[in-house]
């Protein structure tokens, strides 16, 4: 299966330590959602994935990774 | 707190209490066979709109403290878990739904008891419907 891992923390500190409150309303989820994302316990959607690149303003895979071992 | 781990919150609260105290009334009278349905009818009304108006009561409050996630559609996490609740109801619903059939045909039983044995199982499904919602939201799943 593998896992899909993220670097949203680190992104979201080099935007000025934009708060995870922000970034869910750019993306359109709750706060609580961007969190479980960051936390690996929630893996997003597509559409999600590429709304929460997009509100970082990198491509999807500088904010998401797959690793084929999990 | 996510706003919709707030209102599985209020309708366990409710539901668990109100339901609760409607099953530990009337479940042992109608096995009993006492009293007449007008009895049971008047009791289950009461309930439901006991239950109805609690969870209007605390949903208008909570949506008070937290405007904007009251008025937020529900991303795909919270639909997800939603679904996941539902899921888990479904199967408890069934159970239900059987054992209370099976225990009318093998051992008999009569309109009132059936009835509420029915309505126990829905209260159950729903209980654990919020139940399997909170266990994901308190997981962050």
């Amino acid at each position: 299966m593998g896992a899909i891992a993220n670097n949203i923390r680190r992104l979201r500190f080099d935007r000025g330590e934009m708060t995870q409150a922000e970034l869910a309303t750019k993306v359109g989820v709750t706060r609580q959602t961007i969190n479980a994302i960051e936390q690996n316990k929630y893996s997003p959607s597509l559409e999600t994935a590429f709304r929460i690149a997009e509100a970082l303003g990198v491509p999807i895979g500088e904010a998401f990774s797959h690793s084929a071992n999990g | 707190m996510a706003f919709r781990e707030k209102l599985a919150w209020i309708s366990v609260a409710t539901m668990a209490l109100v339901y609760g105290w409607y099953f530990w009334t009337v479940l042992p009278l109608a096995r009993a066979g006492a009293g007449g349905w007008f009895r049971y009818a008047k009791l289950l009304q009461g309930t439901i709109i006991t239950v109805v108006v609690l969870q209007v009561v605390l949903t208008i409050a909570v949506a008070i403290f937290s405007p904007r996630e009251a008025q937020a559609a529900e991303d795909e996490r919270e639909k997800l878990i939603a679904l996941k609740g539902t899921r888990a109801a479904y199967f408890v619903l069934v159970t239900g739904a059987l054992l209370v059939s099976v225990w009318g045909i093998f051992f008999g039983t009569n309109a009132v008891l059936l009835g509420n044995d029915a309505l126990l199982a829905v209260v159950v499904a729903n209980l654990v419907k919020d139940v399997t919602q909170i266990v994901h939201y308190r997981l962050g799943t």
